[in-house]
């Protein structure tokens, strides 16, 4: 099963239609595109012409098998150069991603070729075709509980005849990706560098370079929308809007017959429809004025407290089951379905509850085995899970930080956290707070004690989890924005 | 006989109870515990007696153990499977009922150690002072680092000088060791801090899904006054905008209330498009001062300008420094600003504050100079000025003595008169600094050279020289924002410079010019990061400081 989510999360993940899906730039030339909309520079007749497509004359399409994936680009394109004449770029190439799956390390790399290509520039008279597209592409997925992480490298040559025996344009591309994925968010960036070789034509005698940075983004954000009629039966609501954008910036060092050079920058930007859903109303009557009341609506706008229960009580202590279901259900991880039985109800498995004191028949209990399966938490001991005992500081904060994946980016045994108190915090969860302190999950209080081992009250563990998903909606993708890719 | 049987029997108890004692120290099962070696684990698949792992003890002695169901493991105190364990390790074990409950073994090498650079830290630098920043955290707190000169500091994936850093600007800090404060590399956000532009619009409608606002009469700040630049027009919003109406946050969703009313907003180029920043919504009746500071009140948070006019200021001011958003306590006394306040009754609420103030050195870090001179002598590695001049204070200021100043094989050296960059040894070859009593020079009327040297202390980052000595009376110096930069048939390159202000000898003040001024730059040494740069290199948008000669720049260096 996990393998079959491996599997399924690789192939959203390379997915790239023209609609909503998981962020992946277009092809690997800088392109931007929205729903309906498609436009990338090109640079092949020495000069940077902004060619763009519309409508059906843009088909991006993906396809994934057990182990495959398919993504074939179509496009025709349109632009002038800086002499008003006309170009035009026609464009089919297909794309297979093979992947192979390292369950056991729970992580997952890929290859990827090019299967067929076809594409044809025309400028004015002159015709560039694609005689030749040497590609190869490999990517490391590290499956994470809430959020995939992902890094690839790809090098790729691209030789055009000019007018068929004119000469030829080589491309070398060398490029590398970084990005994650999750239900909260999700971008990719590419760095990727062209270097066009005119040598041998008419056109110029030298190198050309183009470095291109492209991003695409999806984030999933919940908006408070005011209610505002008096006689109504609720004051405000949440709206999940998902927003897409896609960003390319073009650097190009161009040569000019006369042995000087033409450099510039090319911005490009689409952005998807926002895509809208609206939440269940809380109608909590004990938090009103509450510090974490926005943290609280939020959360139960996410339905992740069952039932309509009156009151939340935000000053009492978080319960271990609550917690788990709410880091579970909030950063949506994906729920293992049990083995479907194609025999009698009579032959059918029976579950082994995983510790005594959850049954399987317990409302929660998918929740904690999934916490357990995907090594976000643990019982107090082999067999127990005590699900109403009180939540810590520690315990929440280490099921936090093993939920995003980064419980092995602490250091080496033997350190001290910067918390006045860190000899309290034990041992199971120093590498979790030093990571969440780290990466500005969590701070001290104003003497800089971070208690771990103190209960954690509803309304900060309600905190700590809105702004886990926030670390999944924005942190990431700000981290990913700004961060260098090589 | 009895007392030889005596001493048998002393001789024996000794003995005995010695190898009673040593046999309580090595028998892991009456002490509760097992230290030693790990010679294997047996997972003990479909086996009856369960996994089991074989230690020796440091002592030599070897036991097979049995491991109980509910055993838990630990490696350097993190919990772990058993799989994880491996021949060789020294372990620690504690016994129950003649079963290990816990086994915990030791493998790291370097405690406490973390990849370099792995340790990271996000702020807006508050303070520069000397080889220390302050940043402030996202939480509102602060906290002090420190600059060695090994720190690599990184913009747009380029390493740029430390001089180059400036208050509000963004970072990242990376630490080679867990419990240094010593900056191993830092790395600033490129020009996405910069403010693009101000903006004075009638609020239409919001889009809060697309995160976008819908401007009516919109204005953008030029050359010192409001100039129109659409009807309408739609801008996105950073999703974490502040917004402010008389010093009191606003929530986003009440923003939609404010339709219709005048907001002030500073704009950002965000992903290749405009993003509003930060925002104000007018509170009163506006009204504009270009001014000194003269004192600030940190207590009243208010501010004395030079016509005695008092504003206060709070958290929703947008105060706007070297073309970045500040923080409230970057205001100074001394600094030239232009204000746009709301009166509200007799108070003056200051909702925009631009200081004018620009300098060669932002900051302590920097030590650039540039210096005017006759060049006296060059040698290898050196060069003399004499009838030298500093600009200091944006203000050419005569030395009483020449200088000795030293350049290397990255110093820029440019040749004005044939417009040819040179290599040190032309510069040494050259009849830059001829003797002219000798005979050579009479016969060949050769005279030395005068120069513009930009300098790091005393090291030439780069340097211009021309035949003749250009009247430095006649110079200014005038700071501002490239709005657009080509090469003229006429006059070759030239750029046009926005919102710019000249300095004021007699006033001491810098004073904004309410046009844009043109400026050649045939003649002119472009420095950037301390490197020397060509005309076309310079982009739109980029704040210059330019000491020109009128039309003509001389020195035009990006801040």
């Amino acid at each position: 099963m996990k393998r079959i989510f491996c599997l399924f999360m690789i192939g959203l993940f390379l997915v790239t239609n023209v609609s909503y899906s998981l962020a992946v730039p277009p092809d690997f030339s800088g392109g931007v595109n929205n729903e309906y909309d498609y436009e990338e520079v090109l640079f092949i007749s020495g000069e940077p012409v902004v060619v763009t497509g519309s409508g059906k004359n843009v088909s991006i399409k993906t396809t994934s098998k057990t182990d495959k994936i398919t993504t074939v680009y179509k496009v025709t394109l349109e632009g002038v150069d800086s002499n008003g004449k006309p170009v035009e770029l026609s464009r089919n190439i297909t794309y297979e991603t093979i992947l192979y799956p390292h369950e056991d390390k729970g992580q997952t790399t890929s290859q990827t070729t090019v299967k067929k290509f076809k594409e044809q520039i025309e400028v004015d008279n002159d015709r560039y075709k694609l005689e030749d597209y040497q590609f190869s592409k490999s990517d490391i997925i590290d499956n994470r509980p809430a959020s995939d992480y992902h890094a690839g490298t790809l090098k790729a040559r691209k030789t055009y005849s000019i007018n068929k025996d004119e000469g030829t344009v080589v491309v070398d591309i060398t490029g590398n990706t970084i990005g994650y994925h999750n239900f909260w968010g999700s971008t990719e960036k590419q760095q990727i560098e062209q270097i066009i070789d005119w040598a041998g034509t008419d056109i110029t005698n030298n190198q050309g370079v183009v470095d291109i940075s492209s991003v695409d983004s999806q984030t999933r954000s919940l908006i408070y929308t005011p209610h505002t009629p008096s006689l109504t039966s609720f004051e405000h609501a949440h709206t999940r809007t998902t927003n897409r954008d896609m960003y390319s910036q073009y650097q190009y060092n161009l040569p000019l017959a006369s042995g000087s050079a033409i450099r510039g920058n090319i911005d490009l930007t689409q952005e998807f429809l926002p895509r809208i859903e609206r939440m269940v109303v809380p109608k909590f009557r004990d938090i009103g004025g509450h510090w974490a009341e926005e943290d609280i609506q939020k959360l139960y706008a996410l339905d992740i407290f069952g039932g309509v229960p009156a009151f939340f009580v935000p000053d009492a202590s978080m319960t271990r089951i609550d917690f788990i279901r709410a880091v579970v259900k909030g950063a949506q991880i994906r729920i293992s379905e049990p083995p479907k039985s194609s025999r009698t109800s009579r032959s059918k498995n029976t579950e082994t509850a995983i510790f005594s004191d959850i049954p399987v028949t317990h409302p929660d209990y998918s929740y904690v085995k999934e916490g357990v399966n995907r090594g976000i938490t643990s019982g107090v001991s082999a067999d127990l899970f005590m699900p109403q005992s009180s939540l810590t500081r520690a315990q929440a904060i280490t099921i936090v930080i093993k939920a995003l994946g980064w419980e092995t980016r602490a250091p080496s045994p033997g350190f001290n956290t910067p918390f006045v108190d860190d000899a309290d915090i034990p041992y199971w969860a120093k590498d979790s707070i030093y990571v969440a302190w780290n990466t500005g999950l969590v701070s001290g209080d104003s003497s800089n004690h971070i208690k771990p081992n103190q209960p954690i009250s509803r309304a900060e563990a309600s905190a700590l989890v809105i702004k886990f998903l926030y670390y999944l909606e924005k942190e990431l993708q700000q981290d990913h924005f700004i961060s260098n890719v090589s | 006989m009895k007392k030889a049987i005596g001493i048998i029997m002393v001789v024996a108890l000794l003995l005995g109870s010695g190898a009673f004692l040593h046999a309580v120290e090595t028998n892991p099962f009456t002490q509760g515990f097992i230290e030693g070696y790990l010679l294997a684990v047996n997972p003990g698949d479909g086996q009856e007696q369960g996994p089991t792992a074989e230690i020796e003890t440091y002592q030599g002695s070897r036991f097979i153990l049995t491991l109980h169901p509910n055993a838990t493991y630990m490696i350097d105190q993190r919990p772990v499977g058993m799989k994880d364990f491996h021949a060789g390790m020294e372990v620690y074990g504690v016994i129950q009922g003649r079963q290990l409950m816990s086994l915990e073994a030791y493998s790291t090498a370097n405690l406490g150690y973390i990849t370099p650079g792995s340790k990271m830290r996000k702020g807006t630098i508050a303070i520069i002072d000397s080889e220390q920043v302050t940043i402030t955290m996202g939480d509102g707190s602060q906290a002090n680092y420190y600059l060695s000169p090994a720190a690599l500091i990184m913009r747009k994936g380029q390493i740029v000088p430390a001089s180059s850093l400036y208050t509000g600007d963004k970072v990242r800090l990376y630490f080679d060791d867990i419990y240094t404060d010593m900056i191993g590399r830092m790395e600033v956000e490129g020009e996405s801090i910069l403010v693009k532009d101000l903006y004075r619009a009638r609020l239409g409608s919001i889009d809060r899904y697309s995160n976008a606002m819908q401007l009516q009469n919109v204005q953008a700040f030029r050359n010192g006054s409001w100039a129109d630049i659409s009807p309408n027009i739609k801008v996105p919003f950073n999703d974490q905008l502040k917004v402010y109406f008389a010093g009191q946050a606003v929530k986003p969703q009440n923003v939609k209330n404010y339709r219709n009313q005048t907001i002030y907003m500073v704009i950002k180029n965000l992903m290749g498009k405009e993003s509003i920043d930060r925002l104000v919504i007018k509170s009163g009746t506006e009204s504009a001062f270009t001014d000194k500071i003269t004192t600030v009140n940190w207590y009243t948070d208010s501010f004395e300008l030079a016509s005695n006019r008092n504003l206060s200021f709070n958290a929703g001011s947008i105060i706007i420094k070297n073309g970045r958003l500040q923080d409230q306590f970057i205001l100074s006394p001394n600094d030239d600003a232009f204000i746009i306040a709301d009166n509200r009754g007799s108070n003056r609420i200051a909702n925009i504050i631009y200081i004018n103030n620009v300098d060669i050195n932002h900051s302590t870090l920097g030590q650039n100079y540039v210096y005017s001179g006759r060049v006296e002598q060059i040698v290898d590695d050196r060069l003399w000025l004499e009838d030298m001049f500093l600009l200091n204070q944006h203000e050419w200021e005569a030395l009483d003595s020449g200088k000795e100043l030293y350049y290397d094989e990255d110093t820029n050296i440019l040749d004005l008169d044939s417009g040819r960059l040179l290599t040190t040894t032309e510069l040494l070859a050259g009849d830059y600094a001829v003797d002219e009593d000798s005979e050579r020079s009479k016969e060949n009327k050769l005279k030395k050279w005068y120069a513009y040297v930009y300098t790091d202390g005393d090291r030439i980052c780069a340097i211009t020289l021309q035949k003749t000595m250009d009247s430095l009376l006649k110079q200014r110096v005038t700071a501002g924002r490239a709005v657009s930069i080509a090469d003229d048939s006429l006059v070759g390159w030239a750029l046009n410079l926005g919102d710019a202000s000249d300095w004021s000898a007699h006033k001491q003040s810098w004073m904004p010019k309410s046009s844009p001024v043109r400026v050649g730059l045939l003649k002119a040494m472009i420095l950037k990061d301390g490197h020397m740069i060509q005309p076309e290199d310079l982009k739109t948008g980029d704040r210059l400081y330019v000491v020109r000669d009128d039309f003509q720049a001389r020195v035009v260096i990006v801040k």
